[in-house]
């Protein structure tokens, strides 16, 4: 395991690259792609363990962390959708260049998936797009967060205040600067709201797998949609929700075995 | 006006943990090092990311810090031996202080720990005399009586009016026991490991004696234990302590500090604390500006380090 910054001098990136096993020969690589603060948080026990098993497999892997995100350079108010989606092609080069292998897989989780999708989609390096629970509508997303953010302050704190209730239903600007502990500039807001099931497009003959609850309303919309109708995809339902916003708590699940399962499948196959 | 540097750190003598330094465009002379950790499980940026940005504000200061992930958290391997967690906390971190040492000229050190994280600085400033400081920021809880009031108090007028109602029936009906209160109930679990009043404040003690500076910070994420300004020295009355550690309640701030004006007031409280530490130190030792503090000194290559903007 090799934690390193990478890219250009004037937007590094922070990554840890995960040579294969005995440093044999891949045919593959993987490109992990995180979701947006809170949810990255969690997901970083995920990846890590999803690592570990795909080394195993000889599968080299790299993740990373956007610009203004975990051990990145800038701040949280530096989230931009276009600058995190030019990462993802940075990341992706440095994950062909360390490990010598050509044909990569890039897994997005959530807003991550978006940015795989827009970022790696049309790439010729990238053989398939595996997307976990992907964000596919801003508005409805940044609406979650809200909700989240106030869920949240409810939880820890030990008794909550009602005015947050109040503000949540009454006030549509309230909560939408930050979301559970991670800031939300204008920007990015602006750029979110414009990702929906119409406008994520993917490429022509892209191998896309998604890995979705079934009752999750806006996916199986975009999988439906002209969207997709380019691609070669495939829907695969992980029956066991998995509340990405959530603490992590010693001792609770934070690795949900079922999709990490699914997810180890889609890539190998 | 100048940026800091980050630099990656493979920590402990068989670089087997992750970790992260900050070092300052301007380090500030004989200065301390922050050591930032992992608070529970969260990895080594600690809960939404507080620690990095923790580590660029005292950065603009002049503080050096390091964030590492202890063995088995975020991207640390789990320790080769069977040693007891605590203990190898403990070691984890001095691994990260020789690293601020022998790379950037670091004696002395201030430790931040959030929850499981005081816990382990609490342990480390007693293990070891580098540690100028200590801050708890939601660490050990002595509850009083006056916690108890506090909290009932609370949770009354938190009610709406018809529960209310309906417990004042259950309670005349004699369908809800009324339950005695305890005076200090639950507040020395001796057998989780938690020192008793009696430890906790033979502890504090030693620490200022040897001229270590102790920050108490509290959250407004404990009813149950921890509810109002004042409860440390109710807690422990009489203690010579108490007059020589610094203790904030902050009943707007919650644990983890979802707010970012909960980030910022903690980050604020911090870095004031940290920067009369250093104060303290150059007082001691009658640092000039003239030294330095050996920062950007490792000779890493440019693809390990960054300016954080």
């Amino acid at each position: 395991m090799f934690p390193s910054f990478f890219g250009p001098s004037d937007r590094p990136l922070f990554g840890i690259y995960h040579p294969p096993a005995d440093h044999a020969p891949a045919d593959r690589a993987v490109l992990l792609c995180n979701p947006f603060g809170q949810e990255a948080v969690r997901g970083h026990r995920i990846f890590r363990v999803l690592a570990t098993r795909l080394v195993r497999e000889r599968i080299p892997v790299l993740r990373f962390d956007y610009h203004g995100t975990g051990d990145s350079p800038g701040s949280d108010e530096d989230g931009d959708l276009a600058g995190w989606t030019g990462d993802v092609r940075v990341a992706l080069q440095e994950l062909v260049a360390r490990s010598g292998v050509s044909r990569v897989v890039c897994v997005g989780v959530r807003l991550g998936a978006a940015l795989a999708l827009r970022g790696a989609g049309g790439l010729p390096e990238t053989m398939r797009l595996v997307l976990w629970d992907p964000v596919v509508d801003g508005a409805s997303y940044l609406e979650q967060l809200r909700h989240k953010h106030v869920e949240a302050l409810e939880s820890t704190f030990s008794v909550a205040d009602p005015a947050w209730r109040a503000s949540l239903a009454n006030d549509p600007a309230a909560f939408t600067s930050e979301a559970i502990g991670f800031a939300l500039s204008e920007r990015l807001r602006g750029q979110m709201r414009e990702l929906s099931p119409q406008l994520l497009r993917a490429p022509d003959g892209a191998d896309i797998h998604v890995l979705a609850h079934p009752s999750d309303a806006r996916v199986g919309e975009w999988i439906a949609s002209p969207s997709l109708r380019a691609a070669r995809s495939s829907h695969w339902p992980i029956d066991e929700p998995f509340d990405w916003t959530a603490s992590q708590r010693p001792g609770s699940p934070i690795v949900p075995a079922p999709a990490l399962s699914r997810l180890m499948a889609t890539i190998s196959g | 006006m100048a940026e800091a540097i980050e630099r990656i750190a493979r920590v402990g003598a068989d670089e087997r943990l992750v970790g992260v330094v900050t070092l300052p465009a301007k380090p500030r002379p004989g200065a301390p090092g922050l050591l930032l950790m992992n608070a529970g499980v969260v990895h080594r940026i600690g809960p939404h990311r507080f620690n990095v940005k923790l580590a660029r504000a005292v950065a603009e200061d002049g503080i050096t810090s390091i964030r590492i992930d202890l063995s088995g958290l975020g991207d640390s391997p789990n320790a080769t031996d069977a040693s007891h967690s605590g203990q190898q906390a403990i070691r984890d971190l001095q691994a990260a202080m020789d690293h601020l040492e022998r790379h950037h000229g670091i004696r002395r050190f201030v430790v931040f720990g959030l929850c499981s994280g005081a816990v382990n600085g609490y342990r480390l400033a007693l293990a070891d005399e580098r540690i100028a400081g200590l801050q708890m920021f939601d660490g050990y809880v002595y509850p009083t009586w006056k916690t108890h009031i506090v909290r009932r108090l609370v949770r009354f007028r938190a009610l709406p009016w018809s529960a209310l109602a309906r417990k004042l029936v259950q309670r005349l009906s004699g369908q809800r026991p009324v339950r005695v209160l305890e005076l200090g109930e639950g507040s020395d679990d001796t057998h989780l490991g938690i020192p008793t009043r009696p430890e906790f404040a033979q502890s504090m003690q030693a620490l200022i004696t040897r001229g270590t500076s102790v920050y108490l910070a509290y959250s407004g994420s404990f009813l149950e234990t921890h509810n109002y300004t004042g409860q440390l020295r109710d807690a422990f009355a009489g203690a010579m302590f108490l007059d020589h550690v610094r203790y904030d309640f902050m009943p707007d701030v919650d644990h983890t500090m979802t707010s970012l004006a909960a980030q910022r007031k903690v980050i604020a409280a911090t870095r004031d604390w940290i920067q009369s530490v250093a104060a303290e130190a150059s007082a001691r030792t009658g640092t000039t500006l003239a030294s330095t503090s050996g920062a950007g000194s490792t000779g890493r290559s440019i693809q390990e380090s960054f300016s954080p903007p």
